[in-house]
């Protein structure tokens, strides 16, 4: 009896060991190991796209190719592998319902980085008389009529300022021309800066349509009459709200594993009344 | 005889998972992954995600393919200004030529931020006092090794008709005192680079010519520093 409990434990450490070797394996102090971690990192947004799409152009096709090696994973553990091992589990029912779901042969499921599914939520740091405030940012990608695209500031949360509303429309900017880059996410939204330093402009940078809530307005105020001077983006996390019964978030781990970078934290399904819900608190930033 | 048949038992259970693990892991194309090298970026980046708003060419008749080797080609230029600024042997005027290309690499108003996993202060600094601050660190020696391969995104049209791309790389940087280690990090660097098209005059004729501009930077500390 007690012989059989040996061998258990040892089966148990053996798999323990497999397990942790295959899906948590971490990058020792060596430059082989260290560029190895950096091709399946997911290190930009772009690529989490990338990946999920399983596009014929992505990073690590290159990889494979530039090494001559037939590339032959399939989109499904290509989309398993942007799972948050950490948080989720990776047998969960849910993630296996998720990816059957958008690999379906008959219609898959993509995501479009100039769709209307997916907004980054930055959580912005200000000084606000000699303190430090945080205040949510929503932001998303807008098309433009000449088939551009640029980050447009569509929602604000809470922000704590005392309401101070002078301007209650936005000023025509004077140059239609400055925009929040549509890579601007890459840099930490580090054009947030230009773009509020930027006063005779600042409405570029504000979907308009949005003015008429009282938090977007206020914001604006404060930034415009220099209330509040911005600092830096302290956190990103992507809200995706897809094939309107799918709602994931993303953020950046970065971490000695493989299993790192830009991956999906939590996911639930809804139903549509539930993704309107989502959507609309996520915008009015409750 | 029942406990040899319940440790085969268990021993063939061991032998399926594993076997089981092997197989479906994504992990098994790490065993291909050999070294990478900066030439080996993807090339011939057909990608409905990037083509279909911007539809047709590149300006100036570029291809996305030149773009991305202009890009990388500007990164690696940025990267040998580096190592000239933290050459001790560098004289003061080949430092002062080396902040000068660097900065000419960057669009003007470019913004490098500086933050690390390990502490909550970001540092924003124009191109030049970033350089500067480069220039003036204080080690005998310096080695600074970049990643061998590179991550360079997606071109994206702007709305304001310029476009734009990302490159991320990793770099390690060593400080030596007295031929001892006294400083050590490691950061991951994100570039965002732009596309410039401008006309040029050659004999009475304008000519349209194009080049890439580097522009804001992340540099975030991924690893603790040692010092």
């Amino acid at each position: 009896m007690a012989k059989t409990g040996v061998l258990k434990f040892l089966i148990f450490i053996s798999f323990s060991i497999c397990h942790h070797r295959l899906f948590s394996q971490v990058f020792s102090n060596n430059d082989d190991a260290k560029e190895k971690h950096f091709v399946y990192e997911v290190k930009e947004i772009d690529e989490f796209f990338e990946r999920f799409n399983d596009e014929r152009g992505s990073f690590i096709r290159g990889v494979y190719k530039a090494h001559h090696v037939k590339f032959n994973i399939p989109r499904q553990r290509l989309i398993w592998s942007l799972f948050n091992y950490e948080n989720m589990s990776r047998d969960s029912v849910m993630m296996k319902k998720f990816i059957s779901d958008v690999t379906k042969k008959q219609k898959p499921i993509y995501l479009h980085y100039y769709g209307d599914d997916w907004y980054a939520e930055l959580t912005c740091k200000f000084k606000y008389n000699a303190t430090s405030i945080v205040i949510p940012v929503i932001m998303k990608i807008e098309m433009t009529q000449n088939k551009g695209s640029k980050w447009m500031i569509v929602g604000v949360g809470s922000s704590g300022l005392k309401p101070k509303i002078v301007v209650t429309e936005m000023a025509q900017s004077k140059v239609k021309m400055n925009i929040i880059s549509p890579t601007s996410n890459g840099t930490n939204f580090v054009s947030l800066k230009r773009a509020f330093d930027d006063k005779e402009n600042l409405s570029d940078y504000f979907e308009s349509t949005d003015m008429k809530n009282s938090k977007m307005l206020e914001f604006y105020n404060a930034i415009l009459n220099g209330d509040i001077d911005f600092t830096d983006v302290v956190k990103i996390k992507y809200h995706f709200l897809l094939a309107g019964r799918w709602l994931f978030t993303v953020e950046d781990f970065i971490r000695k594993d493989l299993n790192s970078g830009w991956l999906i934290n939590h996911m639930e399904k809804v139903s549509s009344a539930g993704m309107d819900n989502y959507r609309s608190k996520l915008l009015s930033g409750n | 005889m029942r406990y040899f048949m319940r440790s085969a038992r268990s021993l063939g259970l061991l032998i399926l998972l594993f076997v089981s693990l092997l197989v479906s892991s994504f992990s098994k194309i790490y065993a291909h992954s050999g070294p990478v090298h900066a030439g080996d970026v993807v090339t011939g980046y057909a990608n409905k995600d990037t083509v279909r708003p911007a539809s047709g060419a590149l300006p100036g008749n570029v291809s996305n393919d030149e773009f991305r080797k202009k890009a990388l080609a500007k990164i690696k230029e940025f990267q040998g200004c580096l190592f000239i600024l933290c050459d001790i042997t560098s004289g003061n005027v080949a430092l002062d030529n080396a902040v000068d290309q660097a900065t000419s690499l960057f669009i003007d108003g470019a913004i490098i931020e500086v933050s690390s996993l390990h502490s909550d202060e970001k540092k924003h600094l124009k191109v030049r006092d970033f350089l500067e601050k480069f220039r003036n660190l204080h080690y005998d020696r310096v080695v600074i090794t970049f990643s061998h391969v590179d991550y360079v995104s997606n071109i994206r049209k702007g709305s304001d008709g310029k476009y734009y791309g990302l490159v991320s790389f990793e770099q390690t940087f060593r400080g030596y005192n007295d031929g001892r280690l006294v400083y050590e990090d490691e950061t991951k660097k994100t570039t965002e680079v732009q596309l410039i098209v401008y006309d040029r005059n050659l004999r009475g004729n304008a000519i349209q010519q194009w080049d890439v501009m580097l522009s804001d930077v992340e540099i975030l500390g991924t690893k603790r520093p040692k010092a």
